[in-house]
């Protein structure tokens, strides 16, 4: 039975040893195609933080069975975690907006201000769209880097509300309202919008398109004057933009980040902590963007609030 | 008796080798022994491992070779513990219908034994990636290999129970087979349950 036992202790060694060869050569591969994760202990050192703002802002934006909400709640959330985390020396937003609510936006906005009060580097990436409220989250922060061909500017306000009137009259739909105040059923979709009412509504949009000004004039610390020609609502590609000094340079992701890295005085291979790297949470989020990609009509309906929006 | 000394001791050697090359003995040395052996989790708890390495070394994965160890492995250890767990019922089930009296305990233990061969799907499969041809698919031939080390297996896990329990081959075989053709029928409504599940929650957060 000697023979044997030393037969079947090789053959468990050997098994053992091709196990080891086999993560060996799992992780070389993986070095050698560049993934992000590799084997070792976890980076704990000073690095980047990377923070995306994917499609329309609101403030609870959309959730999931399996991942965390997008609003801006969430992204002010994260912002703040990184403000307050030593390891994260400067943050780059990268956006792909048409921009979204007001408050939403403002939330950002004012988030991205308190950082680089407080001496965090903060750049922006524009991708395919930074329009409108995506332009507005850029302009707070400390450098903005656009693609050539990104969609930028709309700066603007604007609020839409349908108008079902001849329709509910066709079909003899009639809408019982009682109200408290004159205005309170403005933007009705049941009826015309009176002058007063127009009137009124394009007060909130006038004070909010000021809001607006203001606030890119102070994060780009440049004079209402010298973008306020340009600033009714028209976009711009990103090398237009440039031109206008709308952003700062014409750049990659990539080089948002090594700018990033230069701003807080990190070296060039300093880690990139992004969002999110789990590919679960990639394929659960990419699941649900497949599903929750079409409105619905009820929501489409409801869609008449005061947004710094590009329409498509 | 120690963990070392029972490695030093070699009597674990023993059981792969009667494993691999002499189940009657097998049979005799699990009747000597106590009823359930639980080192015997250790295989489909290694197999699992094993299946997962071989998967990430032909797909040359990214960084979802972490997930697949550490969520893949827990879950498919798991897995293969129920699977067994199920198996083993069942079996006992099938040859009380043959009245045959079952030893649980010990079908539970040959089961789990039986995965020893299957662990050589990782040398396979390195050995394939390694030094594969041009135009050879070593996906295939590792699917190939991993097919036949399971039927390999299940020979095992029958002459074992057939011994086991003095029966016929035959009556072993089907006890064996119904189980495993239940247990796959079940993993598969479980699957799509739990896909359908899923979907339903997705839809319920659009």
């Amino acid at each position: 039975m000697d023979k044997n036992r030393q037969l079947l202790t090789v053959i468990v060694l050997f098994l053992a040893l091709t196990a080891i060869l086999s993560i060996v050569r799992i992780s070389i591969s993986m070095n050698n195609s560049g993934a992000k994760s590799k084997l070792g202990f976890p980076d704990n050192s000073p690095g980047i933080g990377v923070i995306q703002i994917y499609g329309p802002i609101t403030t609870s934006g959309e959730s999931g069975a399996f991942s965390q909400s997008g609003g801006s709640d969430a992204i002010v959330e994260k912002l703040d975690q990184m403000q307050n985390d030593p390891k994260i020396k400067a943050v780059v937003i990268r956006i792909n907006s048409p921009g979204g609510t007001v408050a939403a936006t403002q939330e950002i906005f004012r988030k991205i201000t308190e950082m680089r009060q407080q001496n965090i580097p903060v750049v922006a990436s524009m991708s395919d769209l930074a329009a409108s409220g995506g332009y507005y989250v850029a302009s707070a922060c400390s450098y903005i880097f656009a693609n050539q061909g990104t969609i930028t500017g709309s700066i603007g306000v604007i609020i839409s509300s349908p108008n079902f009137k001849d329709l509910f009259e066709k079909y003899g739909i009639s809408m019982n309202v009682i109200k408290s105040g004159r205005y309170k059923d403005i933007l009705s979709s049941s009826r015309e919008l009176e002058d007063d009412e127009r009137e009124l509504l394009q007060s909130v949009i006038d004070n909010t398109y000021r809001q607006f000004l203001k606030d890119v004039s102070l994060g780009r610390n440049m004079p209402i004057d010298e973008f306020s020609d340009y600033a009714d609502g028209r976009i711009f590609s990103g090398s237009q933009a440039l031109e206008y000094r709308l952003v700062d340079e014409i750049g990659t992701y990539s080089d948002s980040i090594k700018k990033a890295k230069g701003l807080a005085r990190l070296e060039d291979n300093a880690p990139v902590y992004l969002e999110s790297t789990s590919p679960f949470d990639q394929f659960f989020k990419s699941l649900e963007g497949r599903i929750s990609s079409f409105d619905t009509p009820a929501a489409l309906l409801n869609h008449s609030l005061v947004e710094y929006r590009y329409v498509q | 008796m120690t963990f070392v000394e029972t490695l030093q001791n070699l009597k674990w050697a023993d059981y792969l080798y009667c494993l691999l090359f002499d189940n009657e003995r097998l049979s005799v040395m699990l009747e000597e022994g106590k009823p359930f052996l639980p080192a015997t989790i250790v295989f489909p708890v290694i197999h699992a491992l094993f299946v997962i390495l071989s998967g990430s070394v032909l797909n040359n994965d990214g960084s979802l070779f972490f997930i697949k160890l550490s969520y893949g492995f827990i879950s498919l250890s798991i897995l293969w513990v129920l699977v067994n767990i199920f198996v083993t019922c069942l079996s006992s089930f099938t040859l009380s219908g043959m009245k045959i009296r079952p030893d649980m305990m010990r079908i539970f233990s040959i089961i789990n034994l039986s995965y020893f061969p299957r662990l050589f799907v990782l040398p396979i499969t390195v050995f394939l990636v390694s030094i594969h041809p041009e135009n050879s698919s070593p996906g295939l031939w590792s699917t190939l290999s991993s097919f036949v080390l399971t039927i390999y297996s299940i020979v095992i896990t029958v002459k074992t129970i057939c011994f086991l329990h003095k029966t016929t081959m035959m009556k072993s075989f089907l006890s064996v087979v119904m189980s495993l053709f239940f247990a796959i029928c079940a993993l598969l409504l479980v699957a799509v349950c739990a896909s359908m599940i899923m979907f339903y929650m997705l839809s319920q957060n659009m």
